[in-house]
């Protein structure tokens, strides 16, 4: 039985009722779904065609619509700033911590005069850690806290870079100074990488639901 | 078998990632292979896989690209991303946890 026309008539539906954003999405999924039918086709045999197993097509373009909508360019801005906004209220908290100077005496807490460098610093590594994320560069998104040798290597070795920078200026850096620096630094990578894995989720299970 | 609705949402996520973990397959073929594997046990309906497979690829967890067969037919080849791999591993590991857990409980309700 020669199914083409149904076909055809059937992909035009789809991609007309998904309403999909662009000229290139439309061509996209008309392709996508010409390959499964002429796979699906010739496939068939003498039991059901290929257009009773591909299902209500009403309910694909409703489903493809909710999707394309829900997942679309000012989402991706949101699910982004979000995790930034979240990212850097830890990593100042952290440093906050990190640089309190606590005085012996009965004068007031004050912060530290490497405060503002560090949370600088704090900033670049949130906009590296999404920059990673968003281009899916494994090797900077891994879950360092799961790894403990990788863990401390990578303080150690970011310890011993701010020494060389401070060294390079002609000034020194006590180890342990060094060493407290970087765990933060290293405390606020992790616990970015875990707040955009976090983020992806809500968001992805958010609009799933919605799409509903 | 004809399954409720509300045990396969979520199970064609998991399937793919499945799958996908393995090798790029584009989408017939991963219909055809869930098929195979199960002994025809699974049978979704083929187009419900197209909008899980655009929403995973527009979350990050998976890419395509067209590739040209020996028969010369395009076809759109998915696969996962370094994100999807983790979210796949994340997904079966909570599969098999949910599932040992269900078939506890199943198992001793039916005494």
């Amino acid at each position: 039985m020669d199914e083409r026309a149904p076909v055809e008539r059937l992909i035009a539906e789809i991609v007309r009722d998904a309403r999909l954003g662009s000229e290139r999405e439309r061509d996209e999924l008309r392709r996508e779904l010409e390959s499964h039918f002429a796979d699906a086709s010739s496939s068939s045999g003498a039991g059901p065609s290929a257009i009773e197993r591909f299902g209500n097509p009403a309910a694909v373009s409703s489903d493809l619509r909710a999707v394309h909508r829900a997942t679309g360019g000012i989402v991706r801005a949101l699910r982004i700033a979000s995790a930034v906004a979240i990212s850097a209220i830890v990593a100042l908290s952290l440093q906050l911590g990190a640089n309190l100077q606590v005085p012996s005496h009965g004068s007031a807490v004050r912060i530290g005069g490497g405060f503002l460098y560090s949370a600088i610093f704090s900033g670049l590594i949130i906009v590296v850690l999404v920059l990673a994320w968003e281009l899916d560069i494994e090797a900077l998104c891994t879950r360092l806290e799961r790894e403990p040798i990788r863990l401390v290597l990578t303080v150690l070795i970011m310890a011993m870079a701010m020494m060389l920078v401070h060294a390079l200026h002609d000034t020194s850096l006590a180890p342990a100074v060094a060493t407290r620096a970087s765990a933060v630094d290293v405390a606020i990578w992790t616990s970015t990488v875990a707040i955009l894995v976090k983020t992806d989720r809500l968001f992805v299970a958010a609009f799933r639901r919605r799409a509903r | 078998m004809d399954y409720d609705r509300e045990f396969l949402t979520g199970t064609v996520g998991v399937l793919i990632l499945s799958l996908l973990s393995e090798r790029a397959m584009y989408g017939y073929e991963m219909l055809q292979e869930a098929e195979r594997r199960s002994a025809k046990q699974f049978q979704m309906k083929e187009g419900t896989l197209y909008p899980a497979l655009h929403q995973m690829e527009r979350a990050g967890f998976l890419k395509a690209v067209w590739r040209e067969g020996e028969s010369g037919r395009a076809r759109k080849y998915y696969s996962l991303t370094a994100k999807g791999r983790r979210h796949a591993e994340s997904k079966r590991k909570q599969w098999d946890s949910i599932s040992a857990a269900m078939r506890a409980i199943l198992g001793t309700s039916n005494g």
